[in-house]
């Protein structure tokens, strides 16, 4: 599925880019900088800012030779919301089992008196 | 209060949920295998869950189909069937079965593992793990256009991440 979330979690999935974007958490930088070190060649390095290009993650600047890259975070945001969704209905679910095991432990008490 | 944790990594292809009870192991086991509460509980609130089968034993098939509670107007609600089968199944510790959503197609679905634990004082500790046939396909177990407005997509992410067991 191509869908954008897929995106950002397929782009997450590999420790190199994770690590490219822990180091551009601390600021923009260009992509020399990034690719220093990994012991990967400059077209490796390219490629996995390409997929963190195309899942909105990283975005880089048209100024100059330079071309820095930045860290976007709003897929990020995304992705959190997804999965605090995902835990809402979890927790909204079992809360409600546990009312149910409440009651029938509850009526099992009064059987017993 | 007790809290569910969701452990969802990336680069794997699971999702762990897991939660503390305040009552022993057999009974959670009860309680969550009892059909007649699944209606109560399974699910997003915003659905009504109806139980077509529930054959909790190795071989058993299950289906259940939720419909939202609160349908567009003048739309019979869609509805969203899911179903599977367990594989093993010790009574008070262990369920493992598959879960299908049927709107999903063909050949794509879930091996869930259910685990009850004794947890200290009388407790249980019950963890679900849902494994899915690659990580692309549990990243896009939810789809995308979340944020899109549509009525019906809210509904099926509601249905999608409502399965719960």
């Amino acid at each position: 599925m191509d869908d954008a979330l897929s995106l950002v979690f397929g782009a997450l999935a590999d420790p190199t880019r994770r690590a490219i974007l822990a180091r551009l958490a601390e600021g923009e930088a260009p992509v020399t900088e990034l690719g220093r070190p990994f012991d990967m060649s400059a077209q490796a390095i390219s490629k996995h800012l390409k997929v963190l290009e195309r899942a909105g993650l990283i975005s880089r600047s048209r100024q100059g030779q330079w071309r820095p890259c930045r860290l976007e975070v709003a897929p990020l945001d995304h992705a959190s919301g997804w999965i605090e969704q995902y835990r809402a209905v979890w927790e909204d679910s079992l809360g409600r089992l546990e009312q149910e095991i409440v009651r029938i432990q509850g009526r099992q008490d009064h059987a017993h008196d | 209060m007790r809290t569910t944790e969701v452990l969802f990594e990336p680069g794997r292809q699971d999702i762990v949920v897991t939660r503390d009870f305040g009552a022993p192991p057999d009974v959670v086991f009860a309680a969550m295998t009892d059909p007649a509460l699944i209606p109560r509980w399974w699910g997003s609130r915003r659905f009504e869950t109806t139980v077509e089968r529930m054959d909790v034993r190795r071989g058993g098939l299950w289906r259940f189909v939720a419909r939202h509670r609160e349908p567009a107007a003048g739309q019979p609600p869609t509805p969203y069937a899911f179903w599977g089968v367990y594989h093993d199944v010790v009574p008070g510790s262990l369920i493992v079965s598959t879960l299908q959503f049927e709107m999903g197609g063909p050949g794509r679905l879930q091996l869930v593992t259910d685990t009850f634990e004794p947890a200290g004082d009388g407790g249980t500790r019950y963890t679900n793990v849902s494994l899915f046939q690659s990580i692309e396909d549990r990243d896009g177990w939810i789809p995308t256009g979340m944020e899109s407005g549509i009525r019906e997509s809210h509904d099926l992410l509601d249905a999608l991440i409502g399965v719960t067991r």
